[in-house]
């Protein structure tokens, strides 16, 4: 299939779209997330949004009587948001009131919401089996059956995040070199704070719906990785990451497609799909490890 | 009307960490248009004084004026120069996005930086010796260098009071030269420097006002009446061998 047909095609439109979009919003937030040092939140946050989309599940439940999906991806969006922040509220407890040190924390709230999570799915599983299946889509996600609405969604979510950084550029900077400066020089570093733990909340929550609870945090973590190696200037890391964060976006839903069809031209046994999720994330992986050879080479080429 | 020539009065600043004080009872002024060192051993709350006078920190009692003025007012009127160890060097940024965080301050929320902010970034960076460095990425600069850049920042505030947290641990003679001379200058400019500090054999030769602490304040004067054997005694418990032959 060519290129173009991704970006026209009524099906592979939605995917398409739709994950370069969002892996754009993660990849963006993920930048700043990485040179705060804070690449463990996203992890931690991912996991503590499983208890909430289940949440979610059971309020559409009792609230909706016919099928209406749109109703259920925000429902189930608003209950990984809350959830989300719970577990940023128990870090920020565990921390500073319990003086436990941030990666013990991250961990902990990591692992418990995501337990209880797994206990809350196993329940609806029996309950509402259907809506169950829905569920377990976000938890390695399903790009596939994404749609225009979602364009729609993930694109006004992009620009949200797009305009809150090119606004508070400077602050958001400043903020994160050189913590103590920006109070220096009367910066609202506490309110920017929030606000960045708020955009980092809601790229992980797009998220979750084309690549999965669980391999989220990685499209925070590849493509700044990747960017990194690649500039010395904060504006053109933030631009490259975002960059970095469209084209995998956009490799994964083209390599699952076009590799699933060709593998699945085989007999049963010897078929192999390439799921989009994985696919992404493999591909942010790949460019990742591109831009670290790249650093490599031209370090070697710099010194002979 | 004539502006009032004190550029920092503080009066019974008491500061607490925990529950255990380390700043107690501190009263005094500083007139404007001098090199001030803050002198005292480690632990005497040098760096404490210093962020309480920037707002970092939130005292327990007593106040900080500038030029007769509550912090708030005139915070656009003082630069901070932290510690080198205080930001990660590796950072992808480069000298010149550093320099121009200086112009930040007054700009203010919502406005970016435009061409004459990077003008007065650049004349700044001409003036710390680093043009030749200033598109390189921070951590390809020698400790003097950096030190020099952060300098560089202060200067693109265009303040009326710095405040430098040990500007020359660990840099090179050249840099060492380089900041003496700057901050001269801005002393002839009528602009006032605090500067945390330690080295007592080079005080004497930078410092025309000294602030000794040691938990308490010891001495704030002249550094020709203050800096004398009577308050070294009491701020380090003993006099610095070879400071008086």
């Amino acid at each position: 299939m060519s290129i173009l047909s991704y970006f026209t095609d009524a099906l592979l439109r939605g995917p398409t779209v739709g994950s370069m979009l969002m892996c754009a919003t993660a990849s963006l937030i993920g930048a700043i997330v990485y040179v705060r040092k804070q690449s463990l939140v996203g992890e931690a946050l991912s996991h503590a949004t499983y208890p909430g989309l289940i949440l979610g599940v059971l309020l559409y439940s009792w609230l909706a009587n016919e099928n209406d999906d749109l109703l259920l991806s925000i429902l189930i969006m608003i209950g990984a948001f809350f959830t989300a922040l719970l577990g940023l509220y128990c870090v920020n407890i565990l921390q500073r009131k319990l003086r436990i040190s941030g990666d013990a924390a991250l961990c902990f709230v990591l692992s418990s919401f995501f337990g209880i999570g797994i206990t809350l799915a196993s329940h609806v599983q029996f309950t509402h089996s259907m809506l169950y299946r829905k569920a377990q889509a976000y938890l390695y996600g399903q790009a596939a059956t994404m749609s225009d609405i979602h364009i729609i969604l993930y694109g006004s979510l992009l620009s949200i995040v797009l305009v809150a950084i090119l606004v508070l550029y400077k602050e958001i900077l400043t903020i994160t070199f050189n913590r103590d400066y920006a109070k220096s020089v009367g910066m609202p570093v506490r309110k920017i704070d929030t606000l960045l733990f708020l955009l980092t909340t809601l790229a992980i929550v797009v998220g979750i719906r084309s690549v999965g609870v669980v391999l989220v945090s990685s499209m925070l973590i590849a493509p700044p990785i990747a960017a990194r190696q690649l500039t010395h200037r904060f504006s053109t890391f933030l631009i490259l990451s975002l960059l970095i964060g469209l084209l995998s976006g956009f490799l994964g839903n083209y390599l699952s497609t076009e590799l699933s069809q060709r593998f699945s031209a085989q007999e049963l046994k010897t078929r192999f799909i390439f799921p989009t999720g994985p696919s992404i994330v493999l591909s942010a992986a790949f460019l990742c490890v591109f831009s670290l050879l790249y650093k490599v080479i031209r370090k070697r080429t710099h010194q002979s | 009307m004539e502006e009032p020539k004190t550029a920092l009065s503080i009066e019974d600043l008491t500061i607490q960490y925990e529950k255990t004080p380390v700043l107690k009872n501190i009263t005094l002024k500083v007139p404007s248009g001098y090199i001030v060192g803050i002198l005292g051993p480690n632990g005497a709350g040098k760096s404490t004084l210093l962020q309480a006078a920037l707002g970092l920190l939130k005292p327990l009692s007593g106040t900080i004026r500038f030029f007769g003025q509550p912090l708030k007012s005139v915070r656009s009127r003082i630069a901070y120069i932290p510690q080198r160890q205080a930001v990660d060097w590796d950072f992808p940024l480069t000298v010149r996005e550093l320099v121009l965080m200086g112009r930040y301050g007054s700009l203010g929320v919502f406005r970016r930086a435009g061409k004459q902010d990077w003008q007065i970034a650049d004349k700044c960076i001409e003036l710390v010796g680093l043009t030749n460095f200033k598109d390189r990425q921070i951590s390809q600069l020698s400790g003097g260098q950096q030190q020099r850049a952060f300098l560089a920042r202060a200067l693109c505030q265009e303040a009326d009071i710095y405040f430098m947290d040990e500007p020359f641990t660990g840099i090179d003679l050249t840099t060492e030269t380089i900041m003496m001379n700057i901050l001269r200058e801005l002393k002839a400019q009528g602009k006032t420097v605090f500067i945390v500090h330690h080295d007592l054999n080079t005080a004497d030769e930078y410092f025309d006002w000294v602030i000794m602490l040691n938990g308490h304040l010891i001495a704030s004067g002249n550094m020709q009446e203050a800096f004398n054997t009577q308050n070294l005694l009491a701020t380090y418990g003993k006099v610095h061998p070879g400071l008086f032959p």
